[in-house]
């Protein structure tokens, strides 16, 4: 039922040790709690170094968390429980960002769309036939594109084919990594368009993880922001885009150049220093503090918390919500 | 500004062989970028840009050729130029930014004696020498310790880090053009902020002109001062940033900036260009945009449509301004 909570994350974390012999770690998900609804879709982005990949691979059980709970439906996942994980793999699909690594290059496009409903335990052939027939119609693949191969498709007719792949054996969760970022801005509006479209035809709950702010205005009903493994806003899509709350988030929209340079000259833009890095050499106190035009004495010793800091909006920011657009701290 | 451009493309056509035929993937494109502006190429994957800038320089895959045309570089066609003579050119009096920062160093080798091997390769300079200018061009695209940079293997520095040390190597020779395709996509976004601003302080600052090829119609609003608008190997618009943007002539020039705009805005509907961009080995007769556009008529599938001017700009489309709606 749409408004239920369909996934839980308490708290998961996830450490990788470089492989560079310096023994250092890179905390990737540092302590992330999510809600997802039923019918909602979460979107999650940030720059590279952020977490936000990581953080779709715990929940689709793709890489296995040090730490945390995560509850799927009201119940515990546990991925290293095989009974569970085939029960559990149905239900949770992922949209790659790698087209073509993710398609076998020899299988047709009906082949491919075929081969979770059958990897998933649907033996009746005609049974096979009739769903691939229908998911094909309802991401706009013909029956001739089905009986070609990945090679032969364009990229957004392969796009089309990763996504019937993830939707066929009815999920309940969808996790899109990037589902649009080696599109040309023509293509990737159509696919937009059909993402939304699957969500309404199918009831899916989406998660997706993007860098691209046109897919999170596109599809998202909230919006969570990562940088170096942390949560540091978690708010609404109108809110996040009208009145960004964490400094970060702020200089983050202010970097996305709009297509009107009349605008562009008007706009004040915040170029930030440096770069996230990565999660190896955390700052002490918030790990913003070292690119934040706003940063006070606090923000380097003490790390803040993610506050409710607005009804239903959270940031992690010691100043949050008194930063201006031109990330000044306001009368708090 | 002088009145001869510094860079003039005229005519130019490039063939590539494939499996069965030919293709074009510039077909008779003429441009013209003058002293100290910057000029953005747009379009969509395979229009044929990034087959253009190489064809500048005479740096193309094996399979390709070019088949007509000149690119006059302050009055020298490089295409008939000497190898050697091209190497004068390429690096030294075009400078050029590449695509991936993190794959375009050698990796084997410190990032600072890869810059002065290129200073190196263009001047007679001893090493020290162009070790000094190294460092310097180092400082000057705003990395903070240079010194240690220049000792830095590729891998052991940040994308953006890497794509401003290869904007010095670009810079250090001095050049007059600087071709960059599509330098801050391989970056994040607040990163690419940074870049462009580099690119553009450079810019101001040498008096450079800069060709910059890019899919992004929002990078291209920020830092362009004209647009080349490229469809199926062709130029089909042409003008100043500020009229390309407030009144597209071009139906696909439209329809590109809608899809950019429409994308950020949240109130606003989904809005693209049906279709994909045509095969080039089998192009529709007359206007190679037609088959996708809602305005075609008989006309634009019997010939290619000639370049109208209008204003500081062109375009290559048959419809009267009372034709196209988005102008209303």
């Amino acid at each position: 039922m749409a408004g239920m909570t369909l996934l839980k994350l308490d708290d998961v974390r996830r450490e990788f040790k470089l492989t560079d012999g310096s023994g250092r770690t890179v905390r990737a998900v540092d302590g992330v709690s999510l809600e997802l609804a039923r019918e909602e879709t979460l979107a999650v982005v940030g720059e590279s170094g952020s977490g936000k990949t990581t953080l779709g691979r715990l929940i689709t059980g793709l890489t296995p968390a040090d730490a945390g709970t995560v509850e799927f439906g009201g119940e515990p996942v546990d991925w290293s429980d095989r009974g569970q994980a085939r029960a559990l793999r149905p239900k949770i699909q992922m949209v790659f960002q790698d087209i073509l690594g993710s398609l076998d290059p020899r299988w047709t496009a009906h082949a491919l769309i075929a081969e979770p409903l059958r990897n998933f335990g649907v033996r009746d052939a005609a049974e096979v036939e009739r769903r691939v027939a229908e998911v094909a119609e309802e991401v706009g693949l013909t029956a001739q594109h089905l009986t070609r191969r990945p090679r032969e498709l364009s990229g957004g007719q392969r796009q089309r084919v990763v996504i019937a792949r993830a939707v066929v054996a009815r999920p309940e969760l969808v996790v899109c990594d990037e589902p649009v970022s080696a599109l040309d801005v023509s293509i990737r509006g159509q696919i937009l368009e059909l993402l939304g479209r699957l969500r309404a035809a199918e009831g899916l709950t989406y998660l997706v993880i993007s860098h691209d702010m046109s897919i999170v205005q596109k599809l998202a009903d909230r919006v969570a922001t990562m940088y170096l493994g942390h949560i540091v806003e978690l708010s609404d899509v109108r809110s996040f885009f009208e009145r960004p709350l964490h400094p970060y988030t702020i200089a983050l929209l202010s970097a996305v150049p709009v297509a009107d340079p009349a605008a562009e000259r008007r706009r004040r833009r915040i170029v930030l220093g440096g770069e996230a890095g990565d999660a190896s050499r955390i700052a002490s106190g918030c790990r913003f503090h070292p690119r934040c035009p706003a940063a006070a004495d606090v923000c380097r010793t003490d790390p803040p918390e993610l506050r409710e800091v607005a009804p239903g909006r959270f940031a992690r920011c010691h100043f949050a919500p008194n930063i201006g657009p031109d990330l000044t701290v306001t009368g708090a | 500004m002088s009145a001869a451009p510094l860079l003039e493309v005229s005519g130019l056509s490039t063939e590539i062989e494939v499996p069965g035929g030919s293709i074009r993937p510039v077909d008779d494109v003429s441009l013209r970028i003058d002293r100290g502006e910057t000029v953005c190429l747009v379009g969509e994957s395979g229009c044929g840009k990034t087959i253009l800038s190489r064809s500048l320089l005479m740096a193309l895959p094996e399979t390709a050729r070019i088949t007509g045309g000149a690119v006059r570089l302050e009055g020298d066609d490089i295409t008939t130029m000497s190898p050697g003579a091209l190497r004068a050119v390429r690096g030294a009096r075009v400078g050029v930014v590449p695509q991936d920062p993190m794959t375009a160093f050698d990796p084997l080798f410190r990032v600072g004696d890869q810059i002065v091997e290129a200073i190196r390769a263009h001047e007679d300079v001893s090493w020290e020498a162009a070790a000094e200018r190294m460092i310097a061009a180092l400082g000057d695209v705003g990395l903070p310790d240079p010194v240690r940079v220049a000792r830095a293997l590729p891998s052991q520095l940040s994308g953006g880090m890497n794509q401003r040390a290869l904007i010095a190597m670009a810079l250090a020779a001095d050049p007059v053009l600087l071709l960059a395709d599509e330098p801050t996509t391989a970056l994040d976004v607040t990163v690419q902020a940074q870049v462009l601003e580099l690119l553009a302080h450079v810019q101001s600052e040498r008096g450079l002109a800069v060709l910059l090829i890019t899919h992004d119609m929002g990078v291209a609003a920020m830092v362009a001062d004209r647009i080349v608008v490229m469809y199926a190997g062709r130029v089909v618009e042409e003008g100043p940033v500020d009229e390309v943007f407030s009144a597209p002539r071009h139906p696909y020039t439209a329809g590109l900036i809608a899809s950019a705009r429409a994308s950020l805005e949240l109130d606003h509907p989904y809005r693209w260009i049906a279709g994909a961009p045509p095969d080039l080995q089998a192009l529709p007769p007359g206007c190679p945009f037609a088959p996708r556009c809602e305005f075609a008529r008989e006309e634009c599938a019997a010939g290619m449509p000639a370049m109208v001017e209008h204003g500081r700009g062109r375009v290559a489309c048959v419809l009267d301004d009372e034709e196209r709606p988005w102008l209303a």
